[in-house]
């Protein structure tokens, strides 16, 4: 009996988070003149994706899809670079030390993002960075710096010191001894911290709006809020629904295949805090 | 040692290759920014542009409908140091835009005489501190359409409207009127008509503030009466330009106030011969007024090439192009010579009444920061509308605010602090989304997070789609959101009224209770799964002798929930709520996305209004101040979450 | 017991009533899910669990009257001791005073009066111990249940607190299941022991008898301070033959067969004081304390001796037993074979 009822929760938990998502699909699906049906169907009447089409005929959603792979996956790599240049030496600290100095690190992880737009565009902007995918990247890896760092600096001081002294005296120099031991060594923790960053650079709204404002080099979430007007007559819900369903789809992947990883590295970032 | 300095070679060299900006070609670009070129009229200008300047290419960029945010782009690429070049302005922008240092000045090329060849108010909007920055491409002024089929007299006051309403219109069928009552720069325009038609205005002769009057409190009030009357029908309160027109042109409507674009779209719908033109309507015993609107060109400064933007100007207002864009897009010309030609008034035969109107339009208060006094206003008369202010007190707060902004400028910004009466808003916003969405999100990750806990099969689902709304991108999902509580498309509306929960569907995104539901709505839902995955962390970190003790010891669930789970998971909870409060006092994605702080400034948190401040308002120092603020604040919370919500047994040494 | 291991099979055994009670045995042969049985932690795929004669498979935990006494202690760490100890109680509603009476003389009797208002993070692992005993003891319950409850012990506080346990709850005559792995432990403490081995019980009784009178191979080798020397060879008309033909004795048993022939350390002598002869070379002396444990190679196999002396390394050495000190085990199943079979 208690079982049944578990059951029936658990079957709510899952509809209430996938609906949206599912409903989004759907809408995607309609043609227009049952997008806008009053009242609303639920399952389309007739497939069509031309929903899908117009996406990609109207605005360059392809250019968007290009822009946010090319800032996230820079971004990705160039925190993780940095990150575990950092984390390697904080390893080499003595505990205490290294915590205060990651703690101050945290102290940008409060600051709000959006809040964090105005100076990064203007110190951007003097640099001649702005709307050049550079400096979107470098906000990025600013912004993932702290969580990264925490990441590596556990994995890296979890490996044995012997095997630091093994290194050396094999005649590893340092930056041989972060790339060829200690990086490999921490794959499972590199990979999770190079997953929820890259899905913290792919959903990332409010720089990317205020560091490349124009239409060519928007990212995909920018791309597709510029889609709206303001109201309903005017606004192409079905190709909005399509890009949402668009740019949500590959997320949802790499969530699936990866989410045992995700929710440990959320964890450990959680217990560390 | 070799491979670690070629790979960090290689990192320097890509690097770099990334910064260098491609190099340009040796055509002049030029780009502009505008609305989408619906008929053309614009690529055609531009391709007979090419034809003759076949070394200059224009880019013509489609932005979005709304003014204010095609505004802002042009504000951000001012300001990142790569400005578009063409700035096609609206004609309120000029000053500030001018003030600014953005604007290249004109008169040399653009003298006395050529502009005596234009409408003398649209001339009189390009200047600033007697140096002109604008030639106007069309114009603008606001009047009213009117169903000539159904009406033989169209009204002329207030009176005369009220009474045609409340014979002719049949709602919901066939609303009264039909106008742009969204919280923007068009409600200002439509809003002067009112207020002017009153008898009132916004400045003095002095240039001093005089909003809190009587005249502005009938024109307030008449505004409110339209709606709750249902004359105008209560959506016109998220419609722009487009919305109304397409309202009219499906029927809807008896009347409908909208700019001269219109008519060439009537020109050719259904109601085609059916649509006559007035004058707005006034009070009895005033005078009429239409808003002047319009666009023009300016030239950007600092660009390489304005000599080549010039030509591009001057080929876009001659003769020629305005009477392009009239004849595909409606647009009013700016040279008087194009009212007398044939061709114009073979095609608009109404231009003739439209001249004269022309000739009377006011424009809006010019003054470099006419964009914040026009936010202040947009709130209250949208406060008004939406029935959260009265008009009164509406009328004296204008007054206040508008006053304290100008003062509050000349104030030091501890004291600003005091009489910003934004920023008491938005703080009052923000603390509303914060202490409505934590606990819900709080009590509902503890919820999934015990049932993800619980030994069921299909755990592995469950938990990948617990993660999913966290992982989406918020300000697409936010979209998402907007269309599900969209009415009347929207599925929330339906699923409620399928239940039986509510009888008619509810105007979620344009009531500001609604909004800020909504807005909290699709927060929890968002940040639930965040919550979830560390109490379930806390959950499996509780050793599971000890849950077996206490159940041995007599304790049932709900026993052991308290004396046992709650505590071992306060170390948890306090984590979350930490970043859960940091995060939803921070909010700002989902709203600017799902209502952009509307209406009527409902949810307008406190980063919105950095935000504004910084990039809208251009105050950059005072944004930076609050900024320090709100963080000593975050920080201060957070100190004390963690203090409060430490059991003793932490804090006791081994 | 869900999953694909069987824990527990065919167990058919009673547990005497006002008597500390141990199961013994090797990790992994069931005894913890046994007691967890007891207490309703688990569930049984078949049979019956009673307490006092009623059936109390579908009776849960908490309503089973028992205590039970974790290896790792269980204590609440938000709680303090006082708390820890009383909890059982306020939950079940008894008044606030003489809850208060009860821990008190509780806390007492384990001398631990002065840890009351600590948290256990505070107490060492032995004070903590007192405290999850406490918490037992305060409930008064029909069965107490204790799960390896020393192992977490130094050796020194180990040796103490056993005694301390042993005269505790011999003075409260209460029942008690005690599982453990440590056969001296069980040895000191019990009445009354139970030795399991891979899922099954291999013989339960009084300690002695059981030390005395092994049923199986695996109590014998189990049980014992030394381990027991075994010797692999065959029974041919009441005469025992070691497969290297070495050691021939005169077995008095009328089974045939491969057997297994076991002798304690501590019944072979040194000299020829008893009617079986060894004879081999010393190869190992380990000393502990007054006495010594002597390896002597005899062919192909080696024999611990328990002595006093410690004769040379690397001679000649002659010991001796008795055959009444000799366990015959059959070799297939283990099973141990008396004269009279």
């Amino acid at each position: 009996m208690k079982k049944i009822l578990l059951y029936l929760l658990m079957g709510l938990v899952i509809l209430y988070c996938l609906f949206p998502f599912f409903w989004t699909i759907l809408t995607a699906l309609k043609p227009s003149d049952e997008v806008f049906s009053v009242p609303v169907t639920y399952l389309p009447e007739k497939f069509s994706i031309e929903n899908v089409k117009n996406v990609f005929s109207k605005r360059p959603f392809g250019r968007y899809i290009l822009n946010s792979l090319i800032v996230a996956g820079g971004a990705t790599a160039l925190t993780l670079w940095v990150a575990s240049l950092i984390a390697f030496h904080l390893r080499s600290l003595d505990l205490k030390k290294a915590t205060r100095i990651q703690r101050w690190l945290l102290i940008g992880a409060i600051v709000p993002p959006a809040l964090l737009a105005i100076p990064f565009f203007v110190v951007l902007a003097k640099l001649m960075l702005v709307n050049h995918y550079f400096g979107l990247i470098l906000s990025y890896t600013a912004l993932n710096l702290p969580f990264a760092v925490w990441m590596l600096h556990a994995a890296f001081r979890q490996l044995p010191k012997e095997l630091d002294e093994a290194a050396l005296m094999d005649g590893f120099s340092p930056m041989g001894r972060l790339f060829r031991i200690a990086m490999p060594l921490s794959r499972p923790t590199l990979s999770i911290t190079a997953v929820l960053v890259f899905i913290f650079c792919w959903n990332e709204f409010i720089l990317a709006l205020t560091l490349m404002p124009t239409q060519l080099k928007y990212t995909v979430p920018v791309g597709i809020s510029m889609l709206s007007g303001a109201s309903v007559y005017e606004i192409p819900w079905g190709e909005i629904n399509a890009a949402v369903a668009l740019t949500t789809i590959p997320v949802i992947l790499i969530i699936a295949v990866l989410q045992r990883w995700v929710i440990e590295g959320l964890t450990t970032g959680a217990m560390k805090g | 040692m070799k491979v670690e300095a070629r790979r960090t070679g290689l990192i320097v060299t890509l690097l770099i290759l990334l910064c260098i900006p491609v190099s340009a070609s040796s055509q002049v670009a030029l780009r502009m920014i505008g609305p989408e070129d619906i008929g053309g009229a614009w690529a055609e200008v531009i391709r007979n542009f090419h034809e003759e300047h076949p070394d200059i290419k224009m880019n013509y960029i489609s932005g979005p409908w709304s003014t204010d945010e095609r505004q802002n782009m042009y504000i951000r690429s001012f300001l990142s140091g790569n400005p578009f070049e063409l700035v096609y302005m609206d004609v309120i922008w000029t000053a500030n835009f001018a003030q600014r240092g953005w604007l290249l000045p004109l008169d040399s090329w653009f003298p006395q005489e050529e502009q005596e060849k234009f409408l003398p108010g649209d001339i009189e909007a390009s200047h600033y501190k007697r140096h002109i920055y604008r030639v106007p491409v069309r114009s603008d002024v606001g009047m009213l359409y009117y169903r000539k089929d159904l009406i033989s007299e169209p009204p002329e006051s207030w009176e005369e409207f009220e009474h045609l309403c409340r014979t002719t219109s049949n709602p919901p069928e066939r609303y009264g009127i039909v106008f742009q009552g969204m919280q923007y720069e068009g409600l200002i325009c439509n809003y002067l008509e009112y207020l002017w038609g009153a008898g009132g205005t916004v400045l003095d002769e002095n240039e001093e503030v005089c909003l809190e009057t009587r005249e502005n409190i009938e024109a307030l009030r008449f505004m409110k009466k339209i709606i709750e009357e249902g004359w105008a029908p209560r959506s016109v309160l998220t419609f722009q330009e487009q919305h109304s027109l397409e309202f009219f042109e499906k029927g809807k409507a008896l009347f409908m106030r909208n700019w001269p674009y219109a008519w060439n779209r009537l020109n050719h719908s259904p109601l085609k011969g059916k649509v006559g033109i007035v004058p707005f309507i006034h009070k009895a015993g005033q005078k009429s007024a239409g808003t002047l609107g319009g666009w023009g060109l300016g030239i950007a400064q600092g660009m390489k090439h304005p000599e080549a933007a010039w030509k591009f100007i001057e080929f876009a207002t001659s003769a020629n192009a305005q009477k392009i864009l009239h004849m595909k897009r409606g647009a009013v010309p700016t040279r008087k010579s194009l009212f007398d030609d044939t061709d114009i008034q073979k095609e608009s035969p109404h231009y003739k009444e439209l001249y004269k109107v022309l000739l009377r339009a006011r424009p809006r208060p010019v003054h470099p920061d006419y964009v914040r006094v026009s936010a202040i206003l947009q709130k209250h008369v949208s406060a008004v509308l939406v029935g959260i202010e009265r008009p009164p007190d509406a009328a004296s707060a204008m007054d206040r605010s508008v006053s304290s902004y100008v003062q509050g400028k000349k104030l030091n910004w501890f004291r600003r602090l005091a009489v910003d009466y934004d920023l008491h808003r938005t703080v009052k916003n923000t603390l509303l989304f914060t202490i409505l969405s934590v606990p819900f999100e709080l009590s509902l990750g503890l919820l999934f997070a015990l049932i993800l806990n619980a030994p069921l099969r299909g755990r592995v689902m469950n938990r990948l789609s617990v993660l999913i709304p966290w992982a989406l991108p918020t300000a697409v999902m936010a979209m998402a959101w907007q269309w599900m509580f969209n009415n009347p498309f929207g599925v929330i509306n339906d699923v409620l009224m399928r239940i039986g929960l509510i009888q008619e569907p509810l105007n979620w995104l344009s009531s500001p209770q609604g909004a800020m539901f909504a807005a909290v709505f699709a927060d929890i839902w968002k940040t639930t799964p965040f919550v979830t995955i560390i109490l379930l962390a806390g959950l499996q970190s509780i050793p599971k002798e000890l849950t077996e003790s206490l159940s041995l010891d007599g304790a049932g669930f709900p026993k052991r929930l308290l004396h046992l789970i709650l505590p071992m998971l306060i170390p948890f909870i306090r984590i979350a709520l930490i970043f859960r409060v940091i995060h939803a006092a921070g909010i700002f994605d989902l709203i600017w996305v799902l209502t952009k702080g509307g209406p009527a400034d409902s949810t307008r948190t406190l980063s919105l209004y950095i935000y504004d401040l910084a990039f809208r308002y251009d105050e950059l120092g005072y944004g930076f101040f609050l900024t320090l603020f709100f963080l000593l604040a975050l920080i201060l919370t957070s100190v004390v979450i963690v203090k409060t919500m430490t059991l003793r047994y932490e804090k006791v040494p081994r | 017991m869900g999953g694909k291991v069987t824990a527990l099979q065919d167990i058919n055994l009673k547990i005497p009533n006002g008597m500390f009670t141990s199961i013994l045995g090797p990790s992994g042969c069931g005894k913890t899910t046994l007691l967890r049985l007891v207490a309703g932690l688990e569930k049984p795929d078949a049979g019956e669990v009673l307490i006092r004669d009623s059936v109390v498979n579908d009776v849960p935990p908490r309503e089973r009257n028992i205590a039970m006494v974790f290896q790792n202690y269980a204590l609440y760490p938000h709680k303090r001791v006082f708390e820890n100890m009383a909890i059982g109680l306020r939950l079940r509603r008894f008044p606030e005073h003489d809850i208060k009476k009860k821990v008190d003389g509780v806390a007492r009797m384990l001398k631990i009066e002065d840890f009351m208002e600590r948290y256990p993070k505070q107490l060492s692992g032995g004070q903590q111990q007192r405290v999850a005993l406490g918490r037992a003891l305060v409930r008064d319950p029909e069965v107490f249940l204790l799960d390896e409850p020393l192992s977490n012990l130094d050796a020194q506080v180990r040796e103490v607190t056993r005694t301390e346990i042993k005269k505790l709850f011999k003075n409260l005559q209460a029942t008690v299941i005690y599982v453990t792995h440590d056969q001296t432990e069980a040895m000191m403490m019990s009445d009354f022991v139970v030795v399991m081995d891979r899922g099954t019980v291999r013989q339960t009784g009084e300690p002695i008898s059981i030390y005395k009178d092994p049923d199986h191979r695996f109590v014998a080798e189990f049980l014992g301070t030394h381990r027991i020397n075994l010797l692999h060879g065959r029974i041919e008309n009441a005469k025992f033959i070691s497969d290297d033909g070495l050691i021939v004795y005169d077995a008095k048993i009328k089974t045939q067969g491969n057997v297994l022939a076991g002798v304690r350390p501590e019944h072979i002598v040194l000299g020829p004081h008893k009617e079986i002869p060894l004879k081999g070379i010393t190869v190992l002396i380990e000393p502990i304390g007054t006495t010594h444990l002597v390896s002597v190679r005899v062919g192909e196999n080696e024999f611990k001796i328990l002595t006093a002396e410690a004769p040379n390394l690397q001679n000649q050495i002659m010991a001796s037993f008795s055959l009444q000190d000799v366990y015959f085990f059959d070799d297939q199943s283990g099973r141990r074979l008396r004269p009279d079979v």
